[in-house]
């Protein structure tokens, strides 16, 4: 017996690709716009605790 | 600048699944410039897609309870999406996933045979990743640091996005990469004649693997 008898792969999902809709006008700058201002939140938080650890060293 | 030595990928990305490994998602999370960059590119809503597992590792090491807030407002934005899979695209990925690991298993005893190195495979997480890019694989891009775990025998590298560290200047290269049929196809036929060999191809010698 083969290994392809036991063990087939699979390429398809039996799911239809649809077309993928676009971004209303507008929509992408906001999106963008507050997800820079959650990482920028990050980045700032991540520096506090960075510091916070070597201050606990 | 931290996105640096780019392609316009604008091209690349339309009408494909972008698929983000933890790596490459935890840099967008700790970058704002980059993050910026990288936007510049993406169209259409819903096009960076997180697996399950994916989620799982980039969650999983925040402990701290402002910055878990963060990451769900982060992952919340509608520019990601998160498949959600029938018990039948599950078995397939699955199935694709241990597949992968056997050829895997077999490349990497050859390597190990040949450096006398041993070798530190893949994470389940990476091969059930390499197992969904496999399926509807036309449409389907993964972005990760770690090209080694999605290797060249199986993958090709489309596109590599260098970026820089902002903090302290340190370079991160990564990987645009698709699954190549062909490429599977040699590996997975030459698993068949082994397995047809009646050898267990985990426990290969080393006249068996030069087969390979």
């Amino acid at each position: 017996m083969k290994l392809e008898d036991v063990l087939k792969p699979q390429f398809v999902s039996g799911e239809k690709n649809e077309v993928k809709e676009s971004f209303s006008a507008g929509e992408k700058e906001k999106i963008v716009s507050e997800m820079v201002s959650i990482i920028q939140e990050n980045m700032k938080l991540e520096e506090e605790l960075s510091q916070e650890n070597v201050l606990n060293c | 600048m931290s996105l640096i030595a780019n392609y316009n990928l604008t091209k690349s990305f339309q009408q494909k699944d972008i698929y983000l490994d933890n790596d490459f998602l935890c840099r967008l999370f700790k970058d704002d410039q980059l993050f910026l960059d990288f936007s510049k590119f993406i169209t259409n809503p819903n096009s960076l897609n997180i697996d399950l597992l994916t989620e799982f590792e980039f969650k999983r090491d925040i402990a701290n309870t402002k910055q878990i807030k963060l990451t769900q407002d982060f992952l919340s934005k509608k520019i990601f999406n998160f498949p959600k899979d029938n018990l039948e695209n599950l078995e397939k990925i699955k199935i694709n996933a241990i597949i992968l690991s056997k050829i895997y298993k077999i490349q990497n005893n050859q390597k190990t045979q040949t450096n006398n190195k041993k070798q530190k495979g893949p994470s389940i997480v990476d091969f059930f990743l390499g197992g969904r890019l496999m399926v509807d694989y036309e449409n389907k891009l993964l972005i990760t640091g770690n090209k080694k775990d999605f290797p060249h025998y199986i993958f090709d590298i489309n596109h590599i996005i260098n970026t820089e560290d902002p903090l302290n200047g340190k370079i991160y290269h990564f990987f645009i990469l698709s699954f190549n049929r062909e490429k599977f196809d040699i590996c997975f036929n030459r698993l068949n004649q082994i397995n047809g060999e009646e050898i267990n191809p985990l426990k290969t010698n080393r006249s068996n693997l030069e087969k390979i």
